[in-house]
């Protein structure tokens, strides 16, 4: 191994906190973005896939005058192909109490709109009979009961699933507003004088729905159109209440993931600056001493963006487990309210390498400017010290009467705050940012129980609130533990002074308190921004519906987040080491 | 008996790489009112005395007498309790905080005292009254040092353990640091211990300890000290 190599794998070994913890960081950025991204994906190709296998009908044409005659069909046939039309009957009637929707077609045969079999087998009599199976509001019966329709008895001979029934809340029937209790499927072998209510219309190319694409869209208008007149009424897919809001409800994840997607991104580059800044200062030495034997800037960069580069990839990676998970976890949560067509196996690989080569630029671009911004000094600056920032009076204490009842203690850790103001304002945006995350989260979860219809948000909510919140986490962590690494010689000054350590860890989380405190006030605020911006892009939710606590939980969360850090980083305060950090200036 | 008495002090450290033997059988008694010179070359075991002394580690055998105390073998709170009543440090790099004022820096080590002096007069002895309000960035390296012999002195602690407070001044800063240390031994009645590797400084110490790898090698006691001004190097 040469000897350059060696300092780089000792850079791994001492700095093994700070990977880690730029590891999970990225761990987690990376497995909410693909994982929430590629549910969005998976639910619309798994639709797609659906609505070919199945071949889900794009038009459902319904007579005004209740039937539609032999040289209709034929019209249709000429217009669309013999394969691509299909006439059945279908009514909605009440029988006794219950309101009945009643199919008849060739079931077997039909080429459109497929029936799924999930239990028994198709008629293969004329008083057999197939029934929808039972939803959330729909009622079912067992395979071998018995049914009046029309007044003839039949025999339930299988249970169904049809493509156009996937929602499983209350479906509307044609009667007085009521919703459906039953569907039943009666055969063509029943010889039974039922005319042709409906046309089911597939269009020839069954690439064009592409999961409710643009194009789908402006043919299925234009053809609406040519086909609608005084006689006929046209539904589409659009007017498909499972398939649409299936699709909708994906677009709206997949626009939830987005938005707190570039959130989570800016926020993890953010601290990967932080955490990268910090480490070129403590290696300033080195550096220096690297850059009079005559290594190149870049050699010496290289170092670090290996470092970076290990903790993005390495992150990114495990990712790809947890991200497939969350997705499938997301898939099944749709199952709440759908009856959900069968997932499409893999993954998309793309969108994983798309935002791991996003972070991986975005962390090595940070790395190798600050990188830059160090070692473009000559060698003799970099052996000084850096010139510690001087002491400047801040503006509170040109408010005595405050400024006069703080103990010194508060002084300084104000001063503090407000004299590195690069590094206070990194810190407070990225834990402001971690907290409107956590706020948005829960502000998401509060609108999805109050509209109670859709389980599948509140699952996403949960999700979100649990990965920003362990973002959050590890920002504020990481952020404490650089800042306790920059003051190691006042820690011990003031171990030297005879402060004990629960003293010493008060005088130096004081600061971090007060930073991450003013972070969880300003993130209610700007959290209600990004809030009301979120729920305009995805047409969900309303600030009104968010609970009064949740604007509360939030700055708590943070401040809980801040209280579990120093609770952790406690022992290494303490186990500052009184003469190293006291003898030189590093 | 002394107010600093130690008896066969030794000091083991002990790492994955074996054990390490740093200071020796060290016996020594020194009083207040003294100004006293901790003389050797590096890596003879002047700092981890000096730890010993300050409280800042314990001993491994012997004993460290102070004020008829045994501090050698104080466990950690103890040690931290004794820091912060009993021993005044100045160190070489002066170690004040950058975002306290001078003042501010003297009362963050009275603020946990008992007996603490009166920060603001403190400085004014040192020479500093009229800097009461400055940072530490405003200050040249001997007024640092200043303030960190007030923060030290200022604490009412009988001992003041300075750890090369000249190490970062220039010839004539350094000179005026060590008289003000001087006058403080016998205006104060302090006992002033100074670290060094200067050889220079053992002519104005009333007594000078040698040490050499890890041992005593000489105890001079030193009846007429030379005025500081006159010492050269």
């Amino acid at each position: 191994m040469r000897k350059y190599d060696k300092t780089t794998f000792r850079l791994f070994k001492s700095q093994i906190t700070r990977f880690l913890t730029l590891v999970l960081m990225l761990f987690i950025s990376v497995s909410f973005m693909t994982g929430i991204g590629e549910s969005q994906s998976k639910i619309q190709s798994s639709l797609t896939q659906y609505y070919q296998t199945q071949n889900i009908p794009d038009f459902i044409i319904k007579s005004n005058i209740g039937n539609f005659t032999d040289d209709d069909v034929a019209n249709y046939k000429q217009l669309f192909g013999d394969e691509n039309v299909m006439p059945l009957f279908n009514l909605d009637m009440q029988i006794g109490e219950d309101i009945y929707r009643i199919y008849k077609y060739d079931l077997e045969n039909s080429k459109i709109n497929v029936l799924e079999i999930v239990d028994g087998h198709y008629p293969t009599s004329s008083n057999e009979i197939m029934v929808e199976r039972g939803k959330d509001e729909l009622k079912t019966y067992s395979v071998g009961d018995e049914i009046t329709v029309f007044g003839l008895n039949f025999t339930v001979s299988g249970i169904v699933q049809n493509p156009l029934l996937i929602n499983k809340y209350a479906e509307p029937s044609n009667i007085s507003g009521e919703s459906l209790d039953y569907v039943v499927y009666i055969s063509q072998y029943t010889q039974l004088p039922l005319p042709n209510t409906d046309v089911y219309i597939s269009l020839e190319d069954r690439n064009l729905f592409n999961h409710y694409s643009n194009d789908y869209e402006d043919y299925i208008n234009s053809q609406t159109e040519l086909l609608e007149n005084e006689n006929t009424t046209v539904l589409t897919l659009y007017e498909n209440y499972g398939l649409y809001s299936l699709n909708e409800y994906a677009i709206k994840v997949g626009n939830i993931g987005a938005i707190f997607s570039i959130f989570f991104m800016l926020v993890t580059v953010l601290v990967v600056f932080s955490t990268m800044t910090r480490l070129f200062d403590e290696e300033r030495s080195q550096i220096a001493c690297l850059k009079t034997l005559g290594y190149s800037n870049a050699r010496i960069i290289s170092k670090y963006v290996l470092f970076v580069l290990l903790a993005t990839i390495i992150g990114g990676l495990l990712a790809f487990g947890i991200g497939t998970w969350l997705t499938n976890i997301l898939y099944s949560t749709f199952s709440i309210q759908f009856v959900m067509p069968p997932s499409i196996e893999g993954v998309t690989f793309i969108r994983y390498i798309i935002i791991i080569a996003a972070y991986i630029v975005s962390t090595l671009l940070v790395t190798i400017l600050t990188g830059l911004h160090v070692t473009k000094n000559n060698p003799a600056t970099l052996l000084l010290p850096k010139s510690p920032t001087p002491g400047r009076r801040t503006i509170l204490e040109k408010i005595p009467f405050i400024w006069k009842k703080l103990s010194f203690k508060y002084k300084s850790s104000f001063r503090n705050v407000f004299l590195f103001r690069s590094r206070f304002f990194m810190t407070l945006i990225s834990i402001i940012g971690a907290t409107i995350l956590v706020f948005a989260g829960l502000g998401l979860l509060d609108c999805a129980i109050a509209e109670g219809q859709l389980g599948s948000i509140i699952y996403i909510s949960v999700f979100l609130i649990v990965f920003a919140a362990l973002l959050c986490a590890l920002v504020i962590y990481n952020l404490s533990n650089i800042n306790i690494s920059e003051r190691k010689r006042e820690i011990a000054t003031l171990m030297v002074l005879g402060y004990t350590n629960r003293e010493v860890t008060g005088y130096i989380f004081r600061e971090i308190y007060i930073i991450s405190i003013m972070a969880a006030i300003l993130g209610v605020p700007l959290g209600v921004g990004f809030v009301y911006f979120l729920f305009n892009y995805i047409s969900f939710g309303a600030l009104s519906t968010i609970n009064w606590w949740s604007y509360i939980l939030a700055p708590i969360a943070t401040v809980f987040f801040t209280f579990i850090s120093t609770l952790l980083l406690r022992r290494k305060i303490t186990k500052t080491d009184m003469n190293a950090s006291l003898k030189s200036v590093e | 008996m002394s107010y600093l008495k130690l008896e066969h002090v030794k000091k083991v450290y002990t790492s994955q790489a074996g054990s390490y033997l740093a200071l020796d059988d060290i016996n020594f008694e020194l009083d207040k009112g003294k100004f006293v010179v901790i003389l050797g070359p590096s890596g003879a075991g002047k700092t981890t005395l000096l730890n010993l002394l300050g409280g800042m580690d314990s001993a491994t055998e012997g004993e460290i007498f102070v004020n008829d105390k045994d501090i050698a073998h104080y466990d950690k709170k103890q040690l931290t309790l004794y820091r912060r009543q009993d021993v005044g440090f100045v160190f070489q790099f002066y170690n004040l905080m950058p975002n306290l004022t001078a003042l501010e820096n003297v009362e963050l080590a009275t603020e946990i005292c008992k007996d603490a002096l009166d920060p603001k007069k403190v400085l004014e002895e040192v020479g500093l009254g009229e800097r009461l309000k400055y940072f530490p960035a405003q200050l040249s390296g001997g007024e640092q040092q200043r303030v960190s012999i007030a923060r030290a002195i200022a604490k009412n602690a009988q001992i003041l353990l300075c750890d090369e407070p000249t190490g970062a001044l220039d010839y004539n800063t350094g000179k005026t640091v060590l008289k003000l240390l001087y006058e403080v031994s016998k205006s104060q009645d302090k006992l002033v211990i100074v670290v060094t590797h200067n050889q220079a400084l053992k002519d104005m110490a009333d007594e000078v300890i040698s040490i050499k790898n890890g041992k005593i090698e000489s105890i001079v006691k030193n009846d007429n000290p030379k005025p500081i001004m006159e010492i050269e190097w």
